[in-house]
Formats: C-alpha cells, structure tokens, sequence
C-alpha cells in the first residue's frame, strides 16, 4: 500500500511542480508561449531520462523501496528548492534598466536555465521512482500487475496535480506554500517507506518543508518600477497579479507577471482621460457616427468591449459619451483582474452599473451571444502580458466580430507591437490583412501618441468620415492626443498597407511571430 | 526671431485639445498650399506637434526644416530633442547630435547647450541600456550550463546506481 501511496504522491508533485513551476517564473520571466513550451519540454525531458534511469536503478539488486524512499525525499528536498533559490537567480540573470522590449531575450534564457536549474532535478529524481515501486510490488504480485498498479497509481496522483495545483493551490494555498507542503509531502512518503530511524529523519525533514509554506514571497517586488509601491498581488489560475501604486499622483497600475515598464491596467484617482492607448479607444464611438453631443432621448449606445481588465477603457469612453445613455458590457477571462479591479482601482458606481462586467468567460465565446446592432466593439484582448490570443486574431473571429455591428459600426483593436505598418511580414500588416479578410476593407491605423501601441479601427460596410469631418464631430475637450493620432503622420490608411498573408482558425502562426516580433526587436 | 519670441509664439498658438490639434493642422496644410513654409513655420509646428505627441509630424517637420536649407542646422537639432523620448532612437539621437556638435562649433551658445543637453540624457539613456543587454549577452551561456550540469547530474546518478549493480554481481 506505501508503495501505490508513494507512487500517487510522486506522480501529484511532478504536475505540481510543472504547472506551478510556471506560477513560480511568472514575476521573473513570464508565461509566454515559449516559456510554456520550454517548461513543459524540460519536465517531460527530465521524465524521461528519470525513467530510463529509474528503470537501470531497479536492475541494480540493491534494495528498491530504499532507493526509492530516497529519491521522493531527495525529490521532495529539490522541490523546495525552487522557491528558495529562484528569486536571487532570477535577480542575477534579469540586468536592471532594461524595458519589457529589451528583457524579452531575458525572460526565455532565465526561465529556460530555471527550469533546467530548479524542476528538471525534482522531476527527474521523481520519475525514477515508478520504477523501483514497480520492482517492489512485482516481488509479490507479478511484473505485469505491478506495473498496472503502480503506472495507475501515478497517473491518478497526476490527475490530483493537476486539478489540485489549479482549484486548489493558487486560489487558496499560494504556489510557494503548496510546493513547500509538496515537499513535506514526498518527504512523508520517503518516510513511509523507510521506516525506523531513518524514516523519523524523514518526517522531521518533513515538517521542515510545511513550515517553508509561510515564509514571505520573494518575487512581490519583482522587477517593480521606479517610484512605485505594491498594494496587493494575487495568483490567478492565468498569471500573476500586482497592483502598484505610484506616488504622489496616486496612479495606480495593475501590472501582470514581469511587470516592469508594462500595465494591464491603468487608473487614476481623478482623471478620465488616461494619456495612455485607452482614450484611442474613443475614436470608436466618433467613427461610428454616435453623435456624442446629443440628448439622452437618443437610443442607448450599445457596445462591448473584449478584455475589459479592471475597466480603464470605460474611463476615457464614458467621458467621450458623456451624459449618452450606454448599454455596454466587459468581457474579462481572468476573475481575479475583476476583484482586484472593484477592490483597488474603483470605477464610478453609476458607470461600473451601465457596463457591468462578465467574468469567467472566454471574449470569443460570449461574442457569439452579443446583440446583432453594436455600435461599436473594443478589442483588447491580451494573454501572458503581450501575446494577443491566436484565436482573437483570426479572419472567421474579425468575420463574428462583424456580424454582431450595425452598418457603420466599428471595430478599435489595441495592437502593441514594434513591427512596422509597411512590413508584409510583420504583426501589423498581418492583422490588418486578416481584418479586411475577415471583418470587411475599411481599416485604418493610428499610431498612439509616446507608443508603441496602435489602434486599428474598422468600420463595417461605410467609408471613414473625412478627417475634416472628424474634427467636426470631436467635442471640446478631448486631449490633444487623439487629434495627434489622426493626423497623416500618425495614420496608415488600408491603400498604404502591404498585401500580407492573414491568420485563420486553422492556420495561425500569431505565437511564432510575435514571438520573433519580441526577440527581433530585443536583439536590435 | 529671438528665441523668447519664438517660444511665444508658438505658446499663442498652442493646440491644447484634441480639436484644436486638427484644425491647426488643417490651416497649417492650407497655409502649405499658398506659400511653402518658412523655417521659422517650420519650428513652430515642431514644438505644437511635440507637445501633442504627433511624433510622426514632428519628425516629418524636423526633416523639412533641414531640407529647407542644408546648411540650416536646426532640423537635426529638433531631431535630437524628439530622440530623447524615443527609445528606439537612442543611439541615432546620439549619433546626430555629435555630428550636429562638430559641424556646428559657431551656432549661439544656447543651442549648442541644448544639444549638448540633449546629448547626455541621450547617452545616459543609452548607455545604460547598452551596459544591459550586454549584461544580458553575458548571461547567454547560462542555459546551455543549466543543461550541461542538468545532464552531467543525472548521468552521474544513473552510473553510481549501476557501478553498485556492477560491484553486488
């Protein structure tokens, strides 16, 4: 029976550690597609080789259950190690004054090596363990049911990793209390299976390894900004989460995983207009021919906006839209941006009430039940902190996007990237093409003023009013910014934009090229 | 124009929303079409399209004003200053404004000191910068060690468990 409990346990904290292990990075180096590629490459490469290895072991003679007692504690001992010792590596490998541009390299050599340095070892050591239990039950019941037993025992230890690492420890344990109470774990089987004097070692080591559950987090100050302080951090089941505060403006950002010079969102305790993309996301409504200046007795303006974060794109629209009545809804996948949003970067009652937010469910999905006569959608939408969701970035999604817009409604996507408009291989012309694929030709891009974002609008089936029209339309008071964006220097019309190649739900290699976007533009 | 002149009047005519910047624009290109723009047009709109965050139009204004006159410094002067808030001009901004430095020893001293200014932010900045990324290339071996020394461990584990077999049989 300790040997089937062993085997759970040690296949429980290879899961653990693979999925958690990303948790543990995320303030360091991210959680990009390629970080997530090269933990998952470096466990099932430590898997492997540990079971090979496991599989020499148990040729050896020498007593398995020992051997294998052995490994879970060292096992378990390696697992601790990864909190303890990531946060000075991570320092060490991440040089200071670099921007998120800059670090990109950074962030996949760092959490390449701290994946070879601080999971590979446990994991290996752990997956060396099967073997051996399997030696030791075969003793008494045969090789074949052996292997059945122990390999089920295993895979259902791995099936509470995972559900356990996601419904369990990050929303209530913390990654690092559950990898420390992992390690207390293997070390408590290590002692089962030994025994006598030896196994009393183990289980002292054991509880060594929970009492590292309440030690302080070393990555709440991970690569913070300048003048700032952290308010609260939370890990989500997507990312790690901080809110930080810079004084004496009072700003506040909510900053995802690495951080650095990088928000999700942005508020202020008295400003409407940001300074940042989000008041861009005004031209929407203008474009759409809302009249802006009218009375209330007009129908409510009806919108939705994908990637609602904690709202910050409400602010400069609900100024925009002034006293209009609005019916809009927020879309936000991550819960935890939500709460921590109401909690540290409130929005207006009257306004959070007008565009209530929708959390929990996938942008895509819940389009597909938006009303068919939007004025307007606002697309921005970002996963692991600068990669836009392949599948909100195909000709079919542009193509749903339109379905659910009135004629002369109008579609603002935020874009960051460093690829220039004119590059037919770059990200801009890209999207652009799989817009005009999907959504219909009428596009046009606006730099954002002091960005290197963009914002792409596309009106569907009505040409965009003249800028001379435009200027007529913008009511007083918006910031000069936004007349900035419209300029020609700033604006790339669809006849300026290079035939490209455009991304579909079948063929999409959106991950690959902004990955390439980022190290391109980090390797300048 | 003296320079406080000039400051003024650029502040009178300021772009201060988002409207205004539009209109101004479009009686700038309306003023284009009657009568090419003189330098000190041109150094106006500079600073307005700065202050707005119209790097495109500043740098498109900057590169006028030389080409007005190429042995008219100041557009490569004003390019400097958009450097300064462009990372990804850094070093161009560096580049230019020692050529700028050299070529203009005679220029007013208050706009060799703004260029020089200019210039030590510029360098400050991208020094920096640069000391990183190669701090950054320094770390590149770090992986291929992290895996050398992954792989070494584990076959040195692997041949200690079967040197044992070896020596029990």
């Amino acid at each position: 029976m300790a040997a089937l409990l062993a085997a759970a346990l040690a296949g429980f904290a290879v899961l653990a550690v693979e999925i958690l292990g990303i948790h543990l990075l995320a303030p360091w180096f991210g959680t990009s597609a390629l970080v997530w590629s090269q933990q998952i490459g470096v466990v099932l490469l430590a898997m492997a080789l540990g079971g090979w290895a496991g599989g020499r072991a148990a040729r050896s003679g020498a007593d398995p259950a020992r051997r294998a007692a052995l490994l879970l504690g060292a096992g378990g001992v390696l697992i601790a190690a990864g909190p303890l010792l990531l946060a000075p590596f991570a320092r060490w490998m991440l040089p200071e004054n670099l921007t998120l541009d800059d670090a990109a390299v950074s962030f996949l050599q760092g959490s390449r090596a701290a994946a070879l340095l601080f999971f590979a070892p446990p994991v290996f050591l752990l997956a060396m363990v099967s073997p051996l239990l399997v030696e030791v039950r075969a003793r008494t019941r045969g090789a074949g049911l052996a292997a059945g037993e122990i390999g089920a025992a295993g895979t259902l230890g791995s099936l509470a990793g995972v559900f356990g690492s996601a419904f369990l420890a990050l929303p209530h344990l913390g990654v690092r209390a559950t990898l420390f109470l992992t390690c207390a774990a293997m070390l408590t089987a290590a002692a089962l299976l030994l025994r006598g004097r030896a196994g009393a070692a183990a289980g002292l080591l054991a509880l060594a390894g929970a009492a590292g559950a309440v030690s302080p987090d070393p990555a709440r100050e991970a690569n913070l900004p300048a003048g700032a302080r952290v308010l609260a951090v939370r890990d989500s089941f997507y990312q790690r989460l901080r809110v930080i505060e810079f004084e004496p403006s009072g700003q506040r950002w909510l900053q995802m995983n690495e951080g650095l010079d990088s928000f999700q969102s942005w508020w202020s305790p008295d400003a409407a207009w940001s300074g940042q993309y989000y008041d861009l996301f005004a031209l929407a409504p203008l474009c759409a021919g809302v009249d802006l200046q009218g009375s209330g007795a007009a129908r409510p303006v009806r919108f939705w906006l994908l990637g609602a974060g904690a709202g910050s794109a409400l602010l400069p629209l609900a100024a925009a839209l002034g006293g209009r009545p609005c019916e809009g809804i927020g879309v936000e996948l991550d819960p935890a941006v939500a709460e921590l949003g109401k909690e540290w970067m409130p929005l207006d009652p009257e306004l959070a009430a007008r565009v209530p937010s929708v959390t929990g469910a996938d942008a895509r999905s819940l389009l597909r039940v938006a009303p068919a006569d939007l004025d307007f959608l606002l697309l921005d939408a970002y996963a692991r902190q600068f990669e836009i969701p392949p599948h909100l970035a195909t000709r079919e999604f542009f193509a749903e996007c339109a379905a659910h817009l009135r004629p002369g409604g109008v579609l603002a996507v935020n874009i960051g990237t460093r690829d220039a408009a004119a590059d037919a291989g770059g990200l801009l012309a890209r999207l652009a093409a799989t817009v005009r694929a999907g959504f219909g030709p009428v596009v046009r891009l606006h730099r954002v003023p002091r960005s290197r974002n963009w914002i792409l609008l596309a009106c569907k089936d009505q040409q965009f009013p003249a800028l001379a029209e435009l200027a007529e339309r913008i009511p007083p008071g918006w910031p000069a910014e936004i007349g900035a964006a419209l300029l020609p220097g700033q604006t790339v019309e669809a006849e300026d934009l290079p035939a490209a190649e455009i991304f579909t739900d079948d063929r999409n290699a959106l991950v690959l090229l902004q990955a390439r976007s980022w190290r391109g533009g980090a390797d300048e | 124009m003296s320079a406080w002149l000039l400051a003024a009047a650029v502040w009178s005519q300021w772009p201060t929303d988002a409207r205004e910047v539009l209109a101004w624009h479009a009686a700038r290109s309306a003023e284009d079409a009657r009568t090419p723009a003189t330098a000190e047009d041109l150094r106006a709109r500079l600073y307005a399209y700065q202050a707005a965050g119209a790097e495109g139009e500043a740098w498109n204004a900057a590169g006028r004003l030389a080409a007005l006159d190429p042995a008219d410094p100041d557009g490569l002067r004003y390019r400097v200053q958009l450097c300064v808030g462009d990372p990804a001009r850094w070093e161009e901004g560096v580049r230019t404004a020692e050529q700028w430095l050299a070529q203009n020893s005679t220029r007013p001293e208050r706009e060799r000191a703004s260029v020089e200014a200019a210039l030590g932010v510029l360098r400050e900045r991208s020094d920096a910068r640069s000391a990183a990324l190669q701090r950054r290339h320094a770390r590149a071996w770090v992986p291929w060690a992290a895996g050398a020394a992954f792989l070494l461990g584990a076959a040195a584990l692997v041949r200690r468990l079967t040197a044992r077999r070896s020596g029990s049989s």
